[in-house]
């Protein structure tokens, strides 16, 4: 008797149902529909329900029938990890007194370097005769007044050496000078500038970056420091590399360093032996250490330090979901990667930014079959049908990948989900090696937004968009430049606020990013973070289920799920791969649905061999 | 050197009556951007935005300001010629910061940044710290994800970013007096401090 039945899988982001008539033989399977829709609540938890449903409801409506009408639903055993991320910087600059104000402005006035004690504008009328000043401008002093102003000192014989402006004046005060003279413009808290202190002011020429103040030695000949001095002003060079203009000012107490915070050392446990790694040595010492352990059973973090806090916080959250005792949560799995972050200085005027060393840290802990039991339970009792567990999810990804046109075993899977990254072999003689790694999606999401600095409610959202969508630079109000440099036209104008910014390039139309960095940054910094946590994972896991542990073994790749559908990474794993001459490539599911629905079709199938196997032998 | 009416500019058109101070102001912004404008007589129109239009057809860069006794209107040579790029009324009080964005922004058409929705110059918001604005923008667009029935964690995934329009003018009316007053009485220190001869 023919009957229907549904595949659930319940992933780490997306929810997939796919339903099937299935017949009396284990070949009698025909597929009636197939739905996707974003997962409610961490995966594995009773907060699914909703999104289940709502997946059933969709499949059901495109099948056109009745929910009723489903006898039977397989949930899948869901991979039983799930994962976090945590992010520290690990060194930190702090400037005890306000001495430096590194800019970036839309447009600084004037060129050239200038260096004198701080005179508020005011002031400059007893300002002494050669006596080199730079002069501080706050927003009341419009451009015409101050450099009628500063006009007047010069030829009374004060030797203005540069400004400070608090508004947008640069350009327009320099012009109106008899000479030009650096300007930095748009600094915002101008009122935090002391007065009569040794300033230098320097702005470089359009398309370059300034030279004297980002170097050490530059300041300690504008500053006559000494070189115990000199060994204290790096962390204001280094805030300063890459400006187009900056002031420095020297105050006596002045003291600015780069203040490493103790980041601590992780403890990585494995069956015989554990390993304490400093958090320091970066991502590539934890990731030795890591490789080195074997199959890790728990992770700890050092109390009291950063390190510390970040295992507890993953713990904390794990335990949370997972509804098991703090203690009860083992870490199973880690993956760092070091990153470049930029950090508020401490004590800056104009919001300063200083790129610090930071290290991520992606974690795995287990989840346990029981929690999938509860959900079988409650899924029954919601809609009326029977609903079994239907199988390890890794056997019925590789089944359901089996359906790819021109896939044959050895084939291993890829999945490069939300939370982890998952890895199965099928061998030959049909055995099943699976293998689940922290880091994936969530991880890449976390680089973006840490790395380009996007801030605010929602930035998590908005880094995920980066993630996802290709960029464009609008160019005019009628085309846009792609990133791969072809130009798109439009037949209509596009909305201004658009011109000129750098935009996604969606389904629905373009999203400005809102953000100081150029195209090329967030491309960089996209395809970078990547590069480090897909691509690394992806050899990690192919290297743990490949015979031998030789990815050279392994003839063919798929790759499933969310990411399959990334529209870059694809290519980027199958030119990493290509060195191991295996066949590499995005699934194509029963030869139409892409790389989505492997699970569920998969259980489908997985289910219909064996009752068809089961019923073939009663008759 | 050319004719200056062969160099490349900005072209403003100003209506017969309306004060010279209208312009000056749009020039000043387009200065601090670094690019060049000047007033061109020959472009006039019916409207405001037709003189924008017709300035901004005679401007070697296709960019063009029309300024009337009530608005201000940028234009771009390709638009249609009834939708101008921006416009703004100049009865709110701001009108001269509405002028110099207005110049800010016509160059920024030509130097291809992004345009400002706002006017310059307010004490706490300066033009390069886009930083603060737009965080309290975003902030703003991700507000409606949080009113939808039934399953609101599906919003996760299916939301995109919408811009939302950013409310334009609201904000300064208030506080732009201030600077002006100093400004006046700034000047006349200045002027009684020449008139003493100490200046």
């Amino acid at each position: 008797v023919a009957q229907i039945v549904a595949g659930i899988d319940v992933g780490n982001s997306t929810t997939e149902v796919a339903l099937a008539e299935t017949g009396k033989s284990p070949d009698d399977v025909r597929f009636l529909s197939t739905s996707r829709v974003p997962t409610t609540g961490i995966k594995g938890t009773l907060s699914n329900l909703p999104g289940i449903l709502y997946a059933l409801k969709d499949a059901a409506d495109a099948a056109g029938i009745k929910m009723d009408q489903l006898n039977l639903a397989l949930l899948n055993e869901a991979t039983p990890v799930i994962g976090d991320i945590a992010m520290e910087t690990i060194t930190e600059t702090i400037i005890t007194e306000s001495t430096m104000i590194g800019h970036n402005p839309n447009s600084p006035g004037g060129l050239g370097i200038g260096v004198g004690h701080t005179i508020h504008i005011r002031d400059l009328v007893s300002a002494k005769r050669g006596e080199p000043v730079i002069v501080v401008i706050p927003y009341e002093y419009d451009f015409d007044l101050s450099a009628s102003m500063i006009g007047q000192a010069i030829e009374n014989g004060v030797d203005v050496q540069g400004g400070i402006v608090q508004s947008d004046d640069g350009n327009l005060i320099t012009n109106r000078l008899p000479k030009p003279l650096p300007f930095v413009d748009e600094v915002s808290q101008i009122d935090h500038v002391p007065m009569n202190m040794l300033a230098a002011v320097e702005v470089a020429d359009r398309g370059q970056v300034i030279r004297q103040l980002s170097n050490p030695y530059g300041l300690a000949t504008l500053f006559s420091l000494t070189p115990e001095e000199t060994s204290m002003v790096i962390p204001i060079s280094k805030a300063l590399i890459g400006l187009r203009s900056a002031v420095v000012i020297r105050t006596p107490e002045g003291d600015v360093k780069t203040r490493r915070i103790p980041a601590g050392t992780l403890k990585l446990i494995g069956k015989s032996q554990s390993i304490s790694v400093e958090l320091d040595g970066g991502a590539d010492a934890i990731m030795e250490g890591r490789a080195e352990i074997g199959e890790l059973v728990d992770v700890e973090g050092e109390p009291g330090t950063n390190v510390g806090g970040m295992v507890e916080r993953v713990r904390g959250t794990m335990a949370e979901v997972t509804g098991k005792g703090v203690k009860e949560v083992k870490i199973r799995d880690i993956l760092a990667v070091d990153c470049l972050v930029p950090q508020h200085v401490s004590g800056g005027l104009a919001q300063e930014f200083s790129m610090e060393n930071a290290v991520g840290l992606a974690a795995m802990v287990s989840t346990d079959r029981l929690l999938m039991q509860q959900l079988a339970r409650a899924l029954t009792d919601e809609i009326h049908v029977p609903v079994e567990l239907g199988g390890v999810e890794a056997d019925n990804a590789v089944v359901g990948t089996l359906t790819t046109p021109g896939i044959a075993t050895p084939l291993a899977i890829l999945d490069l989900g939300a939370g982890s990254t998952d890895a199965a072999l099928l061998n030959k003689d049909h055995s099943v090696k699976s293998m689940h790694l922290a880091g994936a999606g969530d991880m890449v999401t976390m680089l973006i937004q840490r790395e380009l600095g996007i801030g605010g409610q929602g930035a998590f959202d908005v880094a995920e968009q980066i993630k996802k969508y290709p960029l464009a630079k609008v160019e005019s109000l009628f085309h846009i430049r792609n990133e791969d440099n072809t130009v798109q036209f439009f037949p209509d104008p596009l909305d201004p606020k658009l011109f000129g910014t750098v935009a996604l390039v969606t389904e629905t139309g373009l999203v400005p990013i809102d953000t100081n960095h150029n195209l090329d940054r967030i491309r960089e910094v996209r395809r970078e973070a990547k590069r480090r946590v897909f691509l690394r994972n992806s050899i990690r896991a192919l290297e743990d289920v490949a015979p031998l542990g030789n990815i050279r073994n392994i003839d063919f790749v798929a790759i499933v799920g969310g990411s399959g559908m990334d529209f870059e990474l694809s290519e980027m794993l199958v030119k990493k791969l290509a060195e191991f001459g295996t066949v590499v490539g995005t699934a194509n599911i029963r030869g139409e649905l892409g790389p989505i629905n492997a699970v569920a079709t998969g259980l489908l199938l997985n289910y219909a061999k064996r009752t068809g196997t089961v019923r073939k032998d009663v008759e | 050197m050319a004719d200056p009416k062969d160099r490349p500019s900005i072209l403003i058109s100003l209506e017969r009556g309306v004060s010279e101070d209208a312009w000056e102001w749009v020039s000043y912004g387009a200065e601090e951007e670094g690019v060049p404008c000047r007033l061109e007589e020959d472009a006039t129109g019916s409207d405001t935005v037709e003189q924008a239009y017709n300035a901004s057809t005679l401007s070697r860069f296709g960019i063009g300001i029309g300024i009337g006794s009530s608005e201000i209107v940028l234009h771009e040579a390709h638009m249609p010629k009834g939708t101008p790029v921006l416009r703004r009324s100049l009865r709110d009080g701001n009108a001269l910061e509405v002028c110099r964005m207005f110049g800010h922004n016509a160059a920024r058409m030509v130097t291809q940044r992004p345009l400002l929705l706002q006017p310059v110059g307010s004490n706490d918001v300066a033009v390069g710290d886009g930083g603060n604005k737009n965080t309290r923008a975003q902030q703003k667009k991700h507000e409606p994800e949080t009113q939808v029935p039934e399953i609101p964690e599906i919003k996760k995934e299916v939301t995109t970013v919408t811009q939302e329009t950013v409310k334009e003018g609201d904000r300064f009316d208030t506080e732009d007096v201030a600077p002006d007053e100093i400004k006046r009485a700034v000047s006349a220190v200045i002027r009684n401090l020449r008139e003493r001869g100490v200046l």
